[in-house]
Parts: structure tokens; C-alpha cells; sequence
């Protein structure tokens, strides 16, 4: 059985394969059309939601941050959704490449570009930023 | 790449970049980015102020310990780029 390419459980990995090519990190995810979220949204209209679409990006940044931190099995979290735009619908079927780059590494945090694609189509692309520290609120 | 900044151009960055609570207006050039009698500003704004320095003015932030002096305040931070600019 392969190591999974990121610490999440089955239930919440959307990264099928992931590969560095120099700066860039490039994770797939085939949206198989019997996934979970498709029946509902929407019915009779299926189509993979955008924070679904956000966290297949912050998955495919983490595994290019921790492997070139040589770090494959460090946590990290999504500190901020920077941008993102949606270009086209994901739908049922579709195989989609998130290519991710670091933008700029400061401390704990670390910024990333991202595009999302589904072959020649664009789906999504946006900035997002992770941390290796889980955020706590300073005022509660 | 710009050659020279001013605290106004580095308001504007400002207001681009971090979710504000007041005005930026009001921000005078010795107002501290952080801390409580300041703006409050995070090491997640710090970050993106980081990275808006860098894209206009072609300065590299390497380490958080520059990144602490150079971002105590707008005056601060304005005197931080021009001397690396090369600006008298």
C-alpha cells in the first residue's frame, strides 16, 4: 500500500499523485463521478465545490512545501485564502492538475500561487497561504 | 521597479494588502503596525506587506527578525526601502 502523499485521512485526501518539477509542485485529482459530495451538489447538477477545489490547492502547496523542507509528514494548516477565482466548472469525470509555486517563505508561513486545470481548461487559480502552526485566537 | 517610496505610496500598499479596521487615512508614519497600541497587524499581514515590497520595489525580506525591524511602522519601513534603494 503507497504512503499517502499527505496526513489527512482517506475521507479527506484529494490528492491522487503529486510530482515536483523544479520550483512547481503538480498534484492530480480525478473527480470520479460517484464522490461523495457530487449527489448533493447539486442534484441533477453536479458539480465539485469551490472549497473542495481551495483544499486540493492547499493540499498539492503542503506537499510541495514539506518535501522541500524535507519534511513529507509534517501538519500544516490553511492560514489564509489569499485570492481565488473560479474559471470553469469541475464536473463529475473531469481530471484535475493543481500546479502550485512558492511565492515567499517567511518563518512559520509560507504564500503559494496555485492554477487548477482539468486538461486545456482552466478551473481555478488564486493565492493561498499555509502555516506549520495551528492559528489561535489572541483574543479568546 | 519604483525607485523611492513615501508613507503615502506605503499607505496605499497598506490598504491593498491588509484587512484594515480604521482608516488608513489616519495612519501616521510613527503608528506601529502591531501590537495592541498599534494596528494590530499579524504575522500574516506582515507577510503580505513582505510580498508587496518585494513586487514593487524588488527588496527581498529574508528572515522574520529583518522583517520585525523593517515593519515597526510606515516611517520605519519607508526609510528601510529607500536606503536599500539607495535613496539619500
Amino acid at each position: 500500500m503507497n504512503k499517502p502523499l499527505t496526513p489527512h485521512g482517506p475521507g479527506f485526501r484529494f490528492l491522487d499523485s503529486f510530482e515536483c518539477l523544479d520550483t512547481k509542485g503538480i498534484g492530480t485529482w480525478h473527480l470520479d463521478r460517484n464522490l461523495w459530495f457530487f449527489k448533493d451538489h447539486f442534484p441533477g447538477n453536479p458539480i465539485a465545490p469551490a472549497a473542495l477545489l481551495m483544499e486540493f490547492a492547499a493540499q498539492a502547496a503542503g506537499a510541495l512545501w514539506m518535501r522541500g523542507c524535507g519534511e513529507p509528514d509534517a501538519a500544516l494548516f490553511v492560514a489564509s485564502i489569499d485570492a481565488m477565482r473560479i474559471q470553469s466548472a469541475a464536473l463529475p469525470d473531469d481530471s484535475l492538475t493543481a500546479t502550485t509555486t512558492l511565492v515567499k517563505e517567511l518563518g512559520p508561513l509560507a504564500q503559494f500561487e496555485f492554477e487548477i486545470t482539468a486538461g486545456q481548461r482552466a478551473v481555478a487559480k488564486g493565492r493561498i497561504t499555509l502555516s506549520r502552526q495551528l492559528a489561535r485566537s489572541e483574543a479568546g | 521597479m519604483e525607485k523611492e517610496t513615501s508613507v503615502d505610496i506605503l499607505r496605499t500598499m497598506l490598504a491593498e494588502n491588509v484587512m484594515l479596521k480604521i482608516d488608513v487615512s489616519t495612519i501616521s508614519e510613527e503608528t506601529p503596525l502591531f501590537g495592541a497600541e498599534g494596528l494590530g497587524l499579524d504575522s500574516l499581514d506582515a507577510l503580505q506587506i513582505i510580498i508587496a515590497v518585494e513586487k514593487k520595489y524588488g527588496i527581498s525580506i529574508g528572515d522574520a527578525t529583518t522583517a520585525r525591524d523593517a515593519l515597526q511602522s510606515l516611517g520605519v519601513l519607508r526609510d528601510w526601502i529607500n536606503a536599500r534603494l539607495g535613496v539619500a
